[in-house]
């Protein structure tokens, strides 16, 4: 994205960058352990999706009450596997941000910052 | 069917393979903090 997105130093809302990797995407190109090309079941990819979203969502629950949580499962390079979480107040929105900085989620660094975004019906990137 | 039985364990704190850089884990035989032991070198 060539779009300047200004980064606020204060918002309801966190960015995760690159949070949820869908098996079809990531590492593995959709094949596993034996080296056979996995089948994208649809409800295998559905019921990853929801423990994917299960997991950050209790862990994000701890830090406050929580908004609004969106996952894209998206598999383009662009906004790939963001997450967007929006809390109620910007201080538990401070408070997770400190909380999960320097972890771990699945093999792979936390990445997360404010996120200007307050609507996410809106927040469309053009 | 319950939704609890089939679900994974968290991903949170799953570290990377061989990562040696975890914020606060202890790795064993190693005081947390200190560099490792390296015989012959002052």
């Amino acid at each position: 994205c060539s779009r300047l997105h200004n980064r606020p130093t204060a918002s309801q809302t966190l960015l995760l960058a690159n949070m949820y990797q869908s098996p079809d995407a990531g590492f593995h190109g959709g094949v596993d352990q034996h080296g056979n090309i996995q089948q994208s079941d649809p409800r295998k990819l559905q019921e990853h999706f929801e423990d994917f979203y299960e997991d950050i969502f209790e862990e994000l629950s701890k830090y406050g009450e929580i908004e609004n949580l969106n996952v894209c499962d998206n598999l383009a390079d662009h906004m790939i596997g963001n997450v967007y979480v929006k809390f109620r107040e910007e201080e538990h929105a401070a408070a997770a941000l400190n909380a999960l900085s320097g972890r771990f989620y699945a093999g792979r660094p936390i990445i997360l910052d404010f996120s200007p975004v307050t609507d996410f019906r809106e927040a469309t990137c053009r | 069917p319950s939704r609890d039985r089939r679900r994974k364990t968290s991903g949170f704190d799953m570290a990377p393979p061989g990562a040696t850089a975890v914020p606060g884990a202890a790795i064993p035989g190693q005081i947390p903090g200190m560099p490792p032991a390296m015989p012959g070198v002052f």
